[in-house]
């Protein structure tokens, strides 16, 4: 986690803008809406630069992230749709054959599938830590829940993937 | 235009004097630049110009023929060349200058360097201008055509403070052949006696003219950058000027505007206001203002004196 | 161990799988998980969950939303003069180097230009210089003072002169220049009018 230092918004958008794509991916299983997020992101991350003051830096900008996913969800006023993505035709890897292409799309299909059927508080806990990478402190500052709150939204997010999820895949 | 007209005319010739100063490497440089402006060519081009930490750019599109520039596209666009302004389609806005003299090319300034490259799958040359040893202007000369694709030119320290560039290019001109000068031109004549300074630093004034609003217009250059310098009579309030910029020199405040091809500089003098525009670097606008009437404010018993007894 | 509710221990095998435990609470869990088949179980399944969503893809972002991509709404803030000076320095190299961009930027100039054409749209006179309004009477006021008002009176009229001044248009200026300077040859030079606007 950097803190103590203030990047400029082209560092934003080249450091964090795939992490944010990715989040706001795998919340909403939609492209367009992920590239919709990634420039509301990098637009008020580029407004509130300026007052950004050095502190946590992932913190706050995890936290614009959420916020302009909230205000794009209400926006909409509907929920993020929960039909079956196309998949992730445009993931990156080494070049694996095609039957590892295939089982790995159709994981990552029912991975993301039952990822969309959980309520938002623990999607959003889920794909923070396991998709985004942060810590729990860090998801907490985020998102503005007590620690012991974001360890028990993920436990209880994997649990209800778990019951989702056909195993094994 | 809004000013009152001097002189109606339907057509202008211009017959110019040429003083011939020119060395043999200032007639290189010349060559380029007379070559330049013969192009037959049309594009689009950015310029931009960084100035003082302050940054303007502009686009357009450029037909050039015939000596003549058809510049911006639609109902209303400008005829520039050969002494002549008339923007198409905006009434009252013809002008004419008759040129007394044509500019000697400093011998400060050098051609350097001549590499042969490609661009728009064309091929150009680019050529640096050096002003004593120092690069002042690069420029991408396309060998067809001599038109100018890219100049940059450098202040005294090296850094590069305007840079234009065509988008497009093509060597046709579509519509520029069937232009007929029309214009219901204002006729600007030199004056006999200039009341501006016949130098300015380096620059030498080439002509000067009588404008409208008594104000009088000197037009210098060094051969190779211009400006122009307008005295008006009285104290304008050069500070109510949108988009201007304090520049302050050797202790002075002026005013500046910066615009993508030119920059404006605003002062007041005793009993007097300056306009300078052009398009000379950061430096030489330092060297030449300092050898203009300072910005100051005449005391008013010197104003007095001055009015009553010259 | 003390303080952890029993009905929440579960919560511990993912905090235990991120190593957000302390020493102490990892030991708790290994304990549990030691002697107790149905926990070892949970957590098995848990570490699967975390194991899938681990390995889901890390999606590429598409290179239009970056910098090094194109320039998309930054560009309408350019011409609108949102952007700070070095903002506006990296549109700039963009737009030069890039075909798209520059087409868009010339598309959005364009529209901008045939907005302010319309009628009725001020377009403001951004170049009038007014002339400074001259103080006449407190001078005739301070210099009567020292009593020689009789003759100031003349001198007034000559010092400060009784004709109106006109303003100043710079474009009108600029255009005089452009005229005389496109009479030598030279750099191209462009009407006044010619900017996209900076801040």
């Amino acid at each position: 986690m950097a803190d103590e230092f203030t990047p400029s918004w082209e560092d934003v958008a080249q450091r964090y803008g795939r992490k944010i794509y990715n989040f706001a991916y795998r919340l909403t299983g939609n492209p367009d809406d992920a590239a919709d997020l990634v420039q509301e992101v990098l637009l008020r991350v580029r407004k509130g630069l300026s007052g950004y003051r050095p502190g946590s830096f992932e913190g706050w900008l995890w936290r614009i992230t959420r916020n302009a996913f909230l205000d794009g969800v209400r926006r909409k006023a509907r929920r993020p749709e929960t039909t079956l993505p196309e998949g992730d035709h445009h993931a990156l890897g080494s070049s694996p054959s095609p039957d590892e292409v295939l089982a790995s799309v159709r994981l990552s299909d029912n991975v993301q599938a039952a990822l969309l059927k959980l309520p938002y508080a623990f999607r959003e806990a889920v794909v923070l830590c396991d998709v985004v990478g942060l810590t729990y402190d860090e998801i907490a500052d985020a998102t503005d829940i007590p620690v012991g709150t974001v360890r028990s939204r993920i436990h209880r997010g994997r649990k209800m993937l778990r019951g989702l999820l056909t195993w094994p895949v | 235009m809004s000013a009152p007209r001097l002189a109606i005319l339907g057509t202008l010739v211009v017959g110019a004097m040429t003083l011939t100063v020119s060395p043999a490497l200032a007639d290189g440089l010349n060559e380029y630049l007379e070559e330049a402006d013969q192009a037959v060519y049309s594009g689009t081009q950015f310029v931009s110009t960084t100035w003082d930490g302050v940054e303007a750019m502009g686009m357009v599109d450029v037909r050039h023929f015939g000596g003549m520039a058809m510049v911006g596209s639609g109902p209303v666009y400008t005829m520039i060349g050969q002494g002549k302004v008339n923007t198409v389609g905006s009434p009252d806005s013809a002008l004419a200058y008759v040129p007394r003299a044509r500019a000697p090319v400093n011998h400060a300034y050098d051609l350097a360097g001549a590499e042969l490259s490609t661009r728009f799958g064309r091929t150009v040359k680019t050529i640096d201008i050096v002003e004593n040893g120092v690069l002042r202007v690069r420029m991408v000369i396309d060998i067809a055509t001599k038109a100018a694709l890219e100049t940059e030119v450098f202040d005294g320290d090296g850094n590069r403070f305007r840079f234009s560039t065509m988008f497009e290019f093509s060597d046709s001109v579509a519509g520029m052949e069937d232009y007929e000068d029309d214009g219901d031109y204002q006729m600007m004549l030199p004056l006999d006696e200039a009341g501006v300074p016949d130098r300015a630093g380096r620059y030498r004034l080439i002509d000067a003219y009588g404008v409208p609003a008594e104000a009088e217009h000197g037009f210098y250059t060094d051969g190779l950058f211009r400006f122009s310098l307008f005295a008006f009579d009285g104290r304008h309030d050069v500070t109510k000027i949108e988009d201007g910029h304090t520049w302050g020199v050797d202790g002075f405040e002026y005013v500046t505007v910066i615009r993508p091809a030119e920059v404006r500089v605003l002062w007041n003098a005793p009993d007097q206001t300056f306009v300078l525009i052009g398009d000379l670097p950061p430096d030489h606008l330092e060297e030449v203002v300092a050898a203009l009437p300072r910005p100051g404010q005449r005391n008013w018993f010197a104003r007095v004196w001055h009015r009553l007894f010259g | 161990m003390a303080g952890v509710n029993p009905l929440g221990r579960e919560e511990l095998f993912s905090a235990f799988l991120d190593g957000e435990l302390t020493t102490e609470e990892a030991e708790f869990v290994n304990e549990i998980l030691g002697g107790d088949e149905e926990a070892m179980e949970e957590f098995r399944g848990i570490q699967q969950v975390r194991k899938a969503l681990r390995m889901l893809p890390d999606l590429e972002i598409p290179g239009w939303l970056l910098p090094d991509g194109h320039l998309g709404d930054q560009l309408s803030s350019y011409l609108d003069g949102e952007l700070s000076a070095a903002e506006q320095r990296t549109v700039s190299d963009h737009v030069i180097s890039c075909a798209d961009c520059r087409a868009e930027l010339h598309d959005l100039d364009r529209a901008r230009i045939a907005v302010r054409s319309l009628p009725g749209v001020e377009t403001g006179q951004f170049d009038q210089i007014p002339v400074i309004p001259k103080p006449r009477r407190r001078r005739a006021v301070a210099v009567g003072s020292i009593g020689i008002a009789a003759a100031v009176a003349v001198i007034l009229g000559l010092a400060f002169g009784s004709q109106q001044q006109p303003t100043i248009s710079l474009d009108d200026l600029t255009t005089q220049h452009i005229a005389r300077a496109s009479a030598e040859p030279g750099f191209a030079v462009f009407p006044a009018g010619f900017e996209i606007p900076a801040p």
